[in-house]
């Protein structure tokens, strides 16, 4: 559904990302996982048309771009959900208006405006009586369950996550993990996450894109890459990810025998 | 291996801090034994921070401390003296979350470096003799090979990455050889590779100079990872605290044995 081919961004003297390649069918879910600086972030934002690109194509289903003004338009049928949820909400908006704005070019009648933002709610599984609230009365978790909720109502096919559990708390973490698996699964959606957790990465994805400095340096299925990467800087990342609890497995007084 | 027949090196008892009517913590008993790496584990909200201001005996105007603090076999009635830092100070290194507040920028590295050797020394009243000096050279080029931090080169902090700055507050902390050193969330400024290097170089240097670690986080996982034991702090009480394998394997509290299960998003294999 989405190609990426050849994908690389320079700013001034500097290459960003460089020679990206990657796909992503329908109901997929994509990890996007790296270092800070390693361009995880660049890429959504290349992808969602907020950075030019230099050089390279992307291709949704018809829609191809390929030029530095073409992709500044982005792409069609796809949303974002952000690590801060409150920042992301216009807190001088209620919450209606949040979810409804996407809608208001739509050809729907207010009513049916009305009733979408009603479903959407019940969708991410919170209280219709919210949406009469500002971002300042709801909770970080909830404030997340809405981004989630003015993002598919817009009735995406591929949604864009940049780290959007990292500002929550362990359970809540969980709880809306699960319920993006759900609306997955109903909206037939497909995911592309950036995430540094790479416990959330073995658990939700199907493939994994690795970055290291602008470029990839692996893409692959997720059970191969957390069996055995391939690269060395895999290799080393999966290693302190089993030392600092991320993933289960191993202990540490292999590795601390004083 | 440490029974509880060595008093332990620092000991909060019934600290209970409140602001405003607001009751932050609430009558906590909390004792850090010599040697050992203790885990504060807690969510947002949970008084780890106000826990950790309390220990440093920096709370802000308004918070009101009660409780007393017992350090090294002094104790202090925290209601009555607020300035119970002094008791801890001189032993006691924190290491803050954000390293730019923990570093000056207007003063090069190397500079900020000499500072806490020459700190270290006016600490233990150490006199500067040639084998001291040698000594101490040797040690604090120890620290900064472990931590895999080279030449200062005359650097500013901005021109160091979070990274390294984070790994030269840790550097700081150990070669002034505290009895406690205090981490507030570790690894939250580093990247997985350097945190993983930097956490078991800091235990490992902290065991072999019988140093306690206090290490504050919201990630149980990791806490167990490093901990000997992990105390369990929510909405201001300490739920319970116990070595690291008792509360993986037999939490006494069901928000505790609800941690143990959502760590590493409830996957299990092993």
């Amino acid at each position: 559904m989405l190609e990426v081919n050849n994908l690389s961004v320079r700013l001034q003297d500097q290459t960003l990302l460089e020679n990206i390649n990657f796909k992503l069918s329908r109901g997929e879910t994509l990890c996007i996982i790296g270092e800070s600086g390693s361009g995880k972030t660049t890429l959504l934002r290349a992808l969602l048309g907020l950075v030019p690109l230099s050089l390279g194509s992307v291709m949704l289903d018809r829609h191809v771009y390929q030029s530095p003004e073409q992709s500044q338009i982005g792409l069609p049928s796809t949303q974002i959900v952000m690590q801060d949820p409150i920042a992301a909400l216009n807190p001088r908006q209620k919450i209606k208006r949040s979810i409804a704005e996407s809608l208001y070019k739509s050809s729907l009648q207010a009513v049916e405006i009305d009733h979408a933002v009603l479903q959407a709610l019940r969708d991410v599984e919170l209280p219709e009586s919210l949406e009469n609230r500002y971002p300042a009365q709801i909770s970080l978790g909830q404030a997340q369950r809405i981004c989630i909720a003015r993002a598919i109502v817009a009735k995406p096919d591929i949604l864009f996550f940049d780290e959007p559990l990292s500002a929550l708390d362990a359970i809540i973490q969980k709880q809306i993990a699960q319920l993006l698996d759900r609306l997955k699964k109903q909206n037939d959606l497909s995911y592309i996450f950036v995430t540094h957790d790479l416990g959330f990465a073995r658990h939700y994805a199907d493939r994994i894109l690795l970055l290291n400095s602008g470029k990839v340096e692996e893409y692959q299925d997720v059970n191969l890459f957390f069996q055995g990467p391939e690269s060395i800087y895999g290799q080393e990342l999966l290693e302190a990810a089993y030392i600092l609890g991320s993933l289960p497995q191993k202990k540490t007084e292999e590795f601390r025998v004083a | 291996m440490k029974g509880k027949e060595f008093p332990p090196l620092l000991e909060l008892s019934s600290l209970t801090v409140t602001y405003g009517g607001q009751t932050l913590l609430d009558s906590i008993d909390l004792d850090v034994m010599s040697g050992e790496t203790l885990a504060v584990v807690g969510e947002s909200g949970a008084g780890k921070t106000t826990l950790l201001r309390s220990l440093l005996g920096v709370t802000a105007r308004g918070f009101s401390v009660s409780g007393s603090l017992t350090f090294d076999g002094q104790q202090q009635d925290l209601a009555l003296d607020q300035s119970y830092g002094s008791l801890t100070a001189n032993s006691l290194a924190y290491v803050p979350q954000n390293p730019s507040i923990g570093l000056d920028p207007l003063k090069r590295l190397q500079w900020q470096w000499r500072q806490a050797l020459r700190a270290m020394r006016t600490l233990k009243g150490t006199q500067s003799d040639k084998e001291q000096d040698i000594e101490d050279r040797r040690f604090s080029q120890h620290i900064l090979s472990q931590l895999n931090l080279k030449a200062f080169d005359k650097k500013f902090p901005h021109q160091w990455s979070r990274g390294m700055q984070q790994r030269l507050l840790l550097a700081f902390a150990l070669v002034a050889k505290p009895k406690i050193i205090i981490l507030d969330e570790p690894t939250s400024a580093l990247d997985p590779i350097v945190a993983a290097k930097a956490l078991v170089e800091v235990t490992k240097v902290a065991k072999e100079n019988n140093i306690s670690v206090i290490m504050v986080t919201h990630d149980l996982a990791l806490a167990t990872q490093f901990a000997d034991r992990v105390a369990v702090l929510s909405t201001g009480k300490l739920l319970e605290v116990g070595t690291t394998g008792e509360i993986l394997n037999s939490p006494a509290h069901p928000y505790t044995s609800n941690l143990v299960k959502h760590r590493h998003w409830g996957l299990d294999y092993a």
